[in-house]
């Protein structure tokens, strides 16, 4: 097989070859067909300009239009020399490996009679292209014509988050054509470089970009994946929009353009890891909405990194602590990051454009995902200064602390040190080697915080989330609270709870571990760990009737028998089978739209 | 004369001492994992065998032992032999883990055992293992940045697998990029390589770009 991307590059190089596009299509689609991508097997390409091992049995459909938009990559990497073949290979190679997703049905362009034939293949031609990186200044877009024309990731599909934004490339017939453009759908357009914001662009010139006659504009994404009723948009994983053009001689084109729920990324709480999302379900495994779902992971092994801490433990106990015990400092940055990633494999295997992700936030996680908005990084270019996080999703979480946090690093040693064997260790601050933290801890200005620092009532951290410096994020919040039933079973002598009691009898917070004890704890209802004013931030919870949910405990670690403290399930992270309450409400509020009455605009 | 008044009370003392001691009122409670031993790998959805040997053998009301949240605890026991069984959870994530044995000698007093680690592993391939970041590509020789593995299994989906013992890291090129066995990959020449990564018989296949310094004019 010969090397065909190398001759790709070489024809590329041919600046002014009359021919060179037709050569390099000839190319690409000899190097499809010899990857026999319509056939059962997909394929690998194992080294550049080799042929292709057959070895991975997938969709050959999705595989199809992964493969060509890849292709596409390949030929745009091949005429601007802006990445390596190495990259177009990575993008074949994840091409072939998020074949599980099936991307969606790519538009069909309906050509009416005129123009658009008579000029031959490619007149009329409309691209969507990804302005992200190649054609961004900034959080701008690039308004030179030879850029647009002949950079930019094309692409099928886009995310309803508002942020979004592709370019459309629209060939036209002679340089000074006048174009307009209808959107018929949700979202909206604007010139490349203009602020409009509107459903229809009239009398764009077209202009010359070194090659054809072209023009520019630029379509935003909607704010919401469901239009609601009477729509069915709440239960479906993709639905479109389209676009007329019509141009002078009277020929007009309408293409569609897909529109897909944004990424979703889990985020986990304190002491906890990613599979503590293993059984949340329908979320996971809708076949109906076909999320897609990434967790986000901050239980980090620190290689017995800590060297003191306040509280203070014994060195065998001190070097179990793991990311997940220490504060927003130390999480958020990694949370942020994994969103980020998320976005951006969304973004390969879709073939859409994308900036922002939901989030769906557990506990601690609620608090670090709105801390990581204060982050410098967080409005970043390919958001287009908009930040990651179309929409906040918590439940469980402490948004004003909570008093367990408190009680586990001051006093109550004995069961302090029965937490911290169960790989529970309540850190207020501790040192890290590195850079001191970057906003200290209390008194502690050059210690980093842990979970429980941060997490106590009136704390420097929450106070820098509630007066926040990064925008504010739609935000829905849901309270679990306990009913008698999740409580009863503390009162058994053989629980974890009648142990605690007994072996830490010194200790006030073990002595309130009984069903009627624990409440006061928190002096109102709550999910055995947060109170509910915590876990709404204060507000009123809605949708009244179903917020809050009750009859659930915090988390599986808190339950009753082998595994847990002697509290009795479900929890709010358990399957849909088992509690459906706050699985309905995530989706719920998936779908509802982003200024919707269940949404706060929180920092 | 001191000495002699020190001999004294010494002697009338240590005898009394001794006998407390001997009496096991004194000894000190410990709690000591003799089974399993340390670094024993355990696979998910098998059940552990936990022995505890407690000195003085009956000075113990309860004794329980404590697994992380993953693990849990044990069901306590009142008398010896402390002999527990624990069902690692067929979610649980592949790292090492540490086990305690926790005991009450009275209200408020007991013991802690030192801790055994176990190496919690998945006997089954994942359906699909990904790589985070699927592609890397470095502006300099000596930069260097991680990859994580994460397999998507049936019954719990996503896992990080980062800790396992069972990953494995290899470089095709070292001159132009070198891994650690814990995922690090340091740009070491200009070129390109390809990071392949295998657990339980699947692999992904990372591309390395490590371009060229620029050319000083």
């Amino acid at each position: 097989m010969f090397n065909c991307l190398a001759l790709v590059r070489y024809l590329a190089n041919m600046r002014r070859h009359r021919f060179r596009f037709v050569a390099i299509a000839a190319c690409l689609f000899v190097l499809d067909a010899s990857s026999n991508l319509s056939a059962q097997s997909c394929t690998r390409p194992a080294t550049e300009g080799s042929d292709c091992d057959c070895n991975a049995t997938i969709n050959p459909g999705a595989c199809s239009l992964c493969w060509n938009a890849a292709l596409g990559d390949a030929l745009a990497c091949a005429i601007t020399g802006r990445c390596t073949l190495a990259d177009v290979y990575g993008r074949l190679n994840q091409c072939l490996d998020g074949m599980a997703a099936t991307p969606p049905a790519p538009p069909t362009p309906v050509s009416q009679p005129g123009l658009c034939e008579g000029e031959g293949a490619g007149a009329c031609e409309i691209t969507f292209l990804d302005p992200v990186n190649a054609l961004q200044n900034g959080n701008a877009i690039l308004t030179d014509p030879a850029t647009l024309a002949t950079l930019g990731k094309p692409v099928i599909a886009i995310a309803a988050d508002s942020a979004s934004r592709v370019v459309l490339r629209i060939r036209a017939g002679t340089v000074g054509d006048k174009i307009d453009i209808t959107l018929n759908g949700d979202g909206s357009l604007s010139t490349v470089g203009g602020t409009e914001n509107s459903l229809y662009l009239s009398q764009l010139t077209a202009v010359d970009t070194g090659e054809y006659p072209m023009t520019f504009a630029v379509y935003r994404a909607p704010s919401n994946f469901s239009r609601g009723a009477p729509s069915n948009d709440d239960n479906i994983d993709q639905r479109s929009v389209s676009f007329h053009v019509r141009f002078p001689d009277g020929t007009t084109v309408d293409t569609p353009l897909t529109i897909l729920r944004p990424p979703v990324v889990l985020v986990h709480g304190a002491w906890g890891d990613e599979s503590d999302w293993a059984t949340f379900t329908p979320l996971i495994s809708d076949p109906l909405r076909n999320f897609f779902v990434r967790r986000a992971n901050y239980n980090y092994d620190l290689h017995g990194a800590i060297t003191t801490s306040t509280p203070g433990y014994t060195p065998a106990l001190l070097k179990k602590a793991r990311g997940n015990a220490l504060g927003f400092d130390f999480a958020a940055p990694i949370v942020l990051e994994e969103i980020d990633t998320a976005i951006v494999e969304f973004r390969q295997t879709r073939n859409a454009a994308a900036a922002q992700a939901d989030v769906i936030a557990h506990s601690m996680g609620g608090t670090v995902s709105r801390a990581l908005v204060n982050l410098l990084r967080y409005p970043g270019h390919d958001s287009f200064g908009a930040g990651y996080i179309h929409k906040l999703i918590t439940f469980g979480t402490p948004h004003l602390g909570s008093p367990l946090a408190a009680d586990l690093t001051q006093g109550n040693v004995c069961v302090r040190t029965f937490f911290a064997e169960h790989e529970h260790i309540a850190l207020y601050a501790v040192s890290l080697p590195g850079p001191p933290s970057p906003n200290g801890c209390g008194i502690y200005t050059t210690l980093w915080c842990g979970g429980s620092g941060d997490l106590q009532p009136g704390s420097d951290a929450l106070g820098r989330i509630q007066n926040g410096s990064g925008p504010t994020v739609p935000a829905a919040l849901i309270a679990g609270i306990t009913a008698q039933a999740n409580v009863a079973s503390l009162d058994n002598s053989l629980s974890v709870a009648g142990y605690l009691r007994s072996r830490c009898a010194n200790d006030p917070v073990a002595q309130r571990f009984t069903a009627q004890g624990w409440r006061t704890e928190f002096g109102e209802d709550n999910d055995g760990i947060v109170s509910q004013t915590s876990q709404l931030a204060g507000f009123t919870a809605t949708p009244v009737g179903l917020n809050p949910v009750p009859g659930v405990i915090h988390s599986a670690g808190l339950e009753g028998g082998r595994f847990g403290l002697g509290f009795t399930g479900p929890s709010e992270q358990a399957s849909a089978t088992s509690i459906a309450g706050i699985q309905d409400l995530v989706i719920r509020f998936l779908n509802e739209q982003m200024n919707g009455a269940d949404f706060y605009q929180l920092h | 004369m001191l000495n002699v008044i020190a001999s004294r009370v010494a002697s009338t003392c240590v005898l009394p001492l001794a006998l407390i001691v001997s009496s096991g009122l004194l000894t000190p409670q410990t709690l000591r994992i003799t089974e399993p031993k340390d670094g024993t790998v355990v696979n998910t959805g098998q059940v552990l065998t936990v022995v505890v040997d407690a000195s003085p053998p009956f000075a113990f009301q309860e004794v329980i032992i404590v697994g992380p949240s993953a693990i849990g605890f044990s069901q306590t026991l009142r008398s010896p032999p402390y002999r527990f069984s624990l069902l690692i959870p067929l979610g649980t994530r592949p790292r090492r883990y540490s086990l305690f044995a926790d005991g009450t000698t009275e209200p408020g007093k007991g013991a802690a055992s030192d801790p055994v680690e176990i190496q919690v592993e998945r006997p089954d391939r994942p359906l699909k293992l990904t790589a985070k970041p699927a592609v890397l590509d470095f502006m300099s020789v000596g930069h260097n940045d991680p990859i994580t593995a994460v397999g998507q299994f049936a019954d719990v989906g996503e896992l990080d697998l980062r800790e396992s013992t069972r990953i494995k890291y290899v470089s095709d090129n070292p001159r132009v990029a070198k891994v650690t066995q814990e995922g690090l990959v340091t740009a070491t020449g200009p070129g390109s390589a390809n990071v392949t990564l295998e657990y339980n018989g699947t692999s992904v296949v990372v591309p390395v770009t490590v371009r060229k310094p620029p050319v000083a004019r």
